[in-house]
């Protein structure tokens, strides 16, 4: 794992391991809701599907299930990469809540009068408008 | 001691002070008015007196296009290239960069971020439609009072943290748009 955004069941299956809590093994996405879990100080985290991000420059983390403290390795991000990732399973939280956002979108705009289509007709006006601008300069400029 | 530091990215960051603007402006640069329903084609920081702060910094300027109009029903938006999926920017490329560090490691939650009239954080700013994405989301966020914000995702524990925000406004009608305040709230341990 590199500095960047996850899930929590990202995390805890990077740990590559079971936990047993009196004597009965659960896997990583069966600790959720039941054991306490706390990623590099937040705590708190009772869906596999919250999403937090570590910082660059993160080169361990502490991972807490339960009452047992696990240490997490980060990789360096790669020389050359200034960009932190972005998980596949993080992802795919953002884009359900992408969905969310844009039925609230709907709504809002509605109520403003404003129907989404119209910002692109009028963007493409902006750009056709600034088109113009750009031929009718460089006309001037070749005579 | 815990420090905040907005950024308005471009060639060179221009750091935006408590008591400056943040001017979302026409194709014109600088002080060009935008088109009633039209979007920012340009962002400056203006300081308390009206001067342009960011002048010679080729600030970058995110402009929304459309709330679905990408692949799968993403947001889409110019940032100097042409339209596109807004989860294509990248970090560089947003127009806000804010900073919260401080000298222990501490956890941020609870991080939000919306614009408000100015006067009450529960109103949206007057006369204005804005939205705002961190950098990574498929879609833009109405962000217009607190209880519209756009929810930033938990920063695990670190003594400096930064979040890319993309930010783009459009006039409801005419007239200069002054009860439009931007906030940002968090909480750390």
């Amino acid at each position: 794992m590199v500095a960047g955004k996850y899930t929590a069941l990202e995390v805890l299956q990077a740990l590559d391991q079971d936990f047993e809590f009196d004597g009965q093994v659960y896997e990583a996405e069966e600790v959720f809701g039941k054991f306490r879990v706390r990623i590099n100080g937040i705590a708190g985290i009772t869906k596999p599907e919250h999403i937090f991000r570590f910082q660059p420059g993160t080169e361990e983390i502490k991972v807490v299930v339960g009452n047992e403290t696990y240490d997490l390795d980060l990789d360096a991000i790669d020389d050359g990469v200034d960009e932190s990732t972005i998980s596949e399973g993080a992802k795919q939280v953002i884009e359900a809540q992408g969905k969310v956002k844009t039925e609230e979108m709907a709504a809002k705009m509605s109520s403003k009068g404003r129907p989404e289509a119209e910002s692109e007709t009028l963007a493409t006006k902006s750009e056709q408008r600034r088109l113009a601008e750009l031929e009718a300069q460089k006309a001037k400029e070749d005579e | 001691m815990a420090t905040y530091t907005w950024v308005l990215q471009g060639s060179t960051p221009t750091t935006i002070e408590s008591t400056d603007i943040v001017q979302l402006a026409g194709a014109g640069g600088f002080d060009d008015p935008v088109t009633v329903g039209e979007y920012n084609d340009t962002t400056h920081v203006e300081s308390s007196v009206g001067a342009n702060d960011s002048s010679g910094n080729t600030p970058n300027n995110n402009k929304f296009v459309s709330q679905s109009g990408g692949t799968g029903g993403d947001s889409t938006a110019d940032w100097g290239d042409g339209t596109e999926d807004i989860d294509a920017i990248t970090e560089a490329e947003c127009a806000l960069k804010i900073n919260f560090s401080h000298g222990s490691a501490v956890a941020v939650t609870s991080h939000i971020f919306y614009a408000y009239d100015g006067s009450t954080t529960t109103s949206a700013p007057t006369g204005v439609t804005f939205v705002a994405a961190e950098q990574g989301d498929t879609n833009f966020t109405g962000a217009e009072g607190s209880g519209s914000a756009l929810s930033i995702g938990d920063s695990a524990s670190a003594t400096s943290h930064d979040f890319y925000i993309l930010i783009s406004a459009s006039p409801d009608s005419v007239g200069e748009k002054t009860a439009f305040t931007l906030r940002d709230e968090l909480t750390y341990s």
